[in-house]
């Protein structure tokens, strides 16, 4: 199952549920529109909406009793740590401090929690090859999807041969202040400083992301200079 | 233990770096947090004679109150919940991956019939099956799956696993729904009854 497959039998089945008897079907018969597939896919989902006696309907915890909890609590053998070495090296070195300044006196640390609303700014990727030559797009914490749909959250317009949903994934990952480039699931392939992107890969300032007839450039804003805390 | 304990004051200050040093929830919180679930099971184990069942809310909850006390800090909170739902998943797959591999296994006759689940209780066969589903579900949908594992692993209400994973009661409850039917349905295509 595609992420863009299961959205769409999300939504559809969201919606469903609100309707009842003949209101369900014709939505059903209007939205799916001869995709026999969607179809049913969803009539599954909804068969199977609410059902009672199911493992879900409480807890693992409440269902067990107290003979087993007390057995799992005592083998229990906690696994190692599967922390990779470089980051335990790099978190050991890492400053506990809140805010810090370099030496002209800028902050180069500062509080998350007074952001409110704000979805704070971690880097930029500036289109370097293109149609959209020059302009920059912002980069945001956790997941950004790379596509020409106005729904991603780098939505890079005018290049057709960017694929609309989800070309790429850039995904800024807070915990270890790390940036990673991964391709989509569109058919749209991607390259990396000229190299086939195959699977999840580390992506470092100004390496170059290549989509369609697009070149875009990465410039991180988080890093070993900064860090939202 | 005392919210004012040594223990206490490790826990506080761990939940409040966690965002930074997720490795701190391996290194210092899981044994804290194992050490006082245990306690608690063992209490309840004794205490409660014609409580065949712990309400996850027993083990989670005072385990909270025991080792952060009133600290109303929501994100605190939330941390620790989240924390404390991964320590039950990991310790119930284990558990239960142990025992279904002895049943099948030639330790077969070993397996005393206490350890059989209670009648009304969960198969252990299913806690693995909702552990697998449920790893199929993240690579499509990781909020689904995160509510799911709140509720289901940790025990928490729809409204808490809602403040931990950050939607909102409503979006969560309509996420739940469906991440539930599709789990339904994975779980009965797995083992039909």
């Amino acid at each position: 199952m595609t992420p863009e497959r299961w959205k769409q039998i999300d939504s559809i089945f969201r919606e469903a549920v609100r309707l009842e008897g003949e209101k369900r079907l014709s939505y059903l018969d209007k939205v799916c529109q001869g995709d026999s597939d969607l179809r049913l896919e969803v009539e599954t989902l909804l068969a199977n909406d609410q059902k009672t006696g199911s493992p879900l309907e409480g807890s693992a915890l409440s269902a067990l009793n107290t003979e087993q909890l007390d057995s799992a609590m005592a083998e229990f053998q906690q696994p190692a740590d599967p922390q990779p070495e470089e980051v335990q090296k790099r978190v050991q070195t890492e400053i506990p401090v809140r805010v810090e300044l370099t030496d002209d006196g800028r902050t180069h640390g500062a509080d998350l929690h007074g952001f409110g609303d704000i979805d704070p700014i971690v880097g930029w990727l500036v289109c370097v090859k293109g149609c959209n030559f020059g302009r920059d797009y912002r980069v945001l914490s956790e997941r950004n999807r790379v596509g020409r749909d106005s729904q991603m959250e780098i939505c890079i317009e005018g290049d057709r041969r960017i694929s609309r949903d989800t070309h790429a994934i850039i995904t800024y990952e807070p915990r270890h202040n790390r940036f990673w480039l991964s391709p989509g699931l569109a058919r749209g392939v991607v390259y990396l400083n000229g190299q086939l992107l195959g699977a999840t890969a580390p992506l470092k300032a100004y390496d170059t992301i290549e989509l369609g007839e697009t070149g875009l450039q990465f410039i991180p804003f988080c890093g070993e200079r900064f860090k939202w805390r | 233990m005392n919210p004012y304990s040594e223990e206490s004051l490790q826990v506080t200050q761990v939940l409040r770096e966690l965002h930074d040093r997720p490795e701190l929830f391996n290194e210092r919180l899981f044994p804290i947090l194992y050490q006082v679930m245990r306690q608690m099971a063992r209490r309840h184990l004794q205490g409660e004679q014609h409580a065949r069942t712990l309400q996850p809310t027993v083990l989670v909850h005072e385990a909270y109150m025991r080792l952060v006390g009133s600290d109303q800090d929501w994100q605190n909170r939330s941390h620790f919940l989240a924390c404390a739902s991964n320590v039950m998943r990991q310790i119930l797959i284990d558990y239960a991956r142990k025992r279904t591999s002895a049943k099948r296994g030639s330790g077969a006759a070993k397996v005393p019939l206490t350890d059989q689940p209670v009648p009304e209780g969960l198969p252990l066969d299913t806690i693995l099956a909702v552990n697998e589903a449920l790893n199929r579900l993240k690579e499509f949908d990781p909020l689904k799956e995160e509510l799911v594992k709140l509720k289901f692993f940790g025990g928490l209400t729809i409204a808490e696993a809602a403040k931990v994973a950050g939607v909102s009661l409503t979006t969560a409850k309509e996420h739940l729904r469906a991440a539930e039917a599709w789990m339904n349905r994975e779980l009965s295509a797995a083992a039909p009854r």
